[in-house]
């Protein structure tokens, strides 16, 4: 009964002397701390419900993804037409720096076949030469031109002669006044 | 007429010799992204001529020319001349044209520009369209097969160089095969053009319309018969054998004078007094598409030629593209948004 007694007085005496509460602002600025960040937690999912809304409405979802998907296809046909289009360029690449227009022996002879076929309009002669001379003219021009071909052949096939006339020649343009 | 073949010869001798003095010309064109083009012509020759009539493209007074003197890799001394203009879009240079005074001022030229906005890129397109010659001839491409026509196309002394290279035999087997055929090609055309126009003329007179039909009939005909006697084309001609081959004897001596007026109209529009020059091309962006030639330093190149727009209309175009990058970077940002709502939804 005693002990009994005892430790009902030390019960008493614990629940009268209560814990005197200190730094009450700390644990008050604590606490709405606490409540702000809660705020601010929350506000999170408003702002990604606001961007991403559109992905619970079914129709938009739809069209955003096709537009995206359009799109993503676009580009890659554009690339795909574009690689194509610069390797077929390749076989139009011709490496020779030095590119001209020659007029080739072939556009001659087509040019002269066109003469030939508009010579009939020179009707009133003016140059009056006889058909003998003419034939000799014609002969001789073709002879020299079988005869200039014979020597370019002959100079090419004679390293020799090629080495003696390409000196001759560079003499000749060293005598040739530089304007 | 025994005259005649002497006169030819002086006259292709002129022409031969004519085409030694005329300057060696490239026309570049730099095109700009915002239409403006401006042109540069380069003209090299061995004498210091270079009068309007006797250049390849249309230059004035309003344009910058700088004169130099340059020694060829022989030693020989060149004359250059360098003109340049910037042309604010392609109606004034097509104006340059229209009152064009060159050599070639008897070939109808026209440059054309597009720019087409296409999202992620901005196409470019530029030509230059030089009309035929003319009216009633086939097309090259009816007579040569592919590769005969890339050969037909290709600068002459790129050709040079692959027929002295590996595979010379076959590169000249082709040469003479594209010579053979374009040969053809030029006198069916030829012939062609001249029923067309002796048809013409003839029209309004009696009798005439199984003329016509048979000539059109028999155009292969008259083309062979014009080829085997190409040397004698001349007095053939004249003492109207040919036509009375052609056209019976009696329409040879009713419509003679038709047939000559036909051949004068042929003759003038076929042989047009041209000069070759060389076309180069710089547009914006990466270049895509083109008919042309790409040298060493990524330039376009067209050789032109009389026989290129004999037929039909010779156009020289190049496609570039520019990227548009603000569209990558927007469509980027759309496509990457689209699939973080997927993703989230998903989660």
């Amino acid at each position: 009964m005693e002990m009994n007694d005892k430790y009902k007085r030390v019960v008493g005496i614990l629940r009268s002397a209560r814990p005197r509460l200190t730094g009450i602002e700390n644990i008050e600025d604590n606490v709405i701390r606490t409540i702000r960040s809660g705020v601010k937690q929350r506000s999170f999912p408003d702002i990604f419900e606001i961007l991403f809304g559109w992905i619970y409405i079914r129709w938009i979802r739809y069209c955003m993804v096709s537009a995206s998907l359009l799109l993503l296809f676009f580009f890659i046909f554009q690339q795909t037409m574009i690689i194509r289009g610069i390797n077929n360029l390749n076989e139009r690449s011709i490496s020779n720096g030095n590119w001209k227009v020659i007029t080739s022996q072939e556009d001659f002879d087509e040019q002269l076949m066109i003469l030939k076929l508009n010579s009939y309009r020179f009707s009133k002669g003016n140059l009056e030469i006889p058909e003998k001379q003419m034939e000799q003219l014609l002969e001789s021009y073709t002879q020299l031109q079988d005869k200039y071909s014979d020597l370019v052949k002959i100079i090419e096939e004679d390293p020799v002669l090629k080495e003696y006339i390409e000196k001759k020649l560079g003499e000749s343009r060293k005598k040739k006044p530089n304007l | 007429m025994k005259y005649k073949r002497l006169k030819l010869f002086v006259v292709s001798i002129i022409i031969f010799t004519g085409a030694c003095n005329e300057p060696e010309t490239v026309v570049t064109d730099i095109v700009h992204t915002d239409g403006s083009i401006t042109r540069r012509i380069e003209m090299k020759n061995q004498e210091n001529n270079f009068r309007i009539s006797n250049v390849q493209v249309p230059y004035d007074s309003t344009w910058t020319v700088r004169d130099s003197l340059e020694i060829n890799g022989k030693g020989d001394t060149i004359w250059v001349k360098r003109a340049e203009k910037v042309f604010k879009n392609v109606n004034e240079l097509n104006l340059a044209y229209k009152s064009d005074s060159s050599g070639n001022r008897n070939v109808t030229r026209r440059v054309e520009y597009s720019k087409k906005f296409r999202w992620f890129q901005t196409v470019y397109r530029f030509s230059e369209k030089i009309e035929n010659k003319m009216l009633h001839g086939y097309p090259v491409s009816d007579f040569l097969n592919k590769q005969e026509l890339a050969w037909f196309y290709s600068p002459h002394n790129v050709n040079e160089k692959k027929k002295e290279g590996p595979d010379s035999l076959e590169y000249r087997a082709l040469a003479d095969s594209v010579n053979n055929k374009t040969e053809l090609w030029t006198t069916r055309s030829i012939v062609s053009e001249w029923i067309a126009e002796f048809s013409d003329l003839i029209a309004g007179k009696t009798g005439t319309t199984a003329l016509q039909d048979s000539l059109k009939a028999r155009e292969e005909y008259i083309t062979g018969l014009i080829m085997e006697n190409e040397d004698k084309f001349d007095s053939l001609w004249t003492n109207g054998i040919l036509l009375a081959d052609i056209a019976g004897k009696s329409g040879a001596e009713k419509y003679k004078q038709d047939a000559d007026s036909a051949l004068d109209l042929v003759t003038d529009r076929v042989f047009v007094d041209f000069k070759n020059y060389t076309v180069r091309m710089v547009l914006p962006g990466r270049v895509t598409a083109t008919n042309g030639f790409i040298d060493s330093t990524h330039v376009l190149l067209w050789p032109v030629i009389s026989d290129y727009f004999l037929t039909t209309p010779y156009v020289m175009w190049a496609e570039s593209k520019v990227p548009n990058t603000w569209a990558w970077i927007v469509s980027g940002l759309f496509i990457g948004f689209v699939f973080t709502g997927i993703i989230v939804r998903k989660k």
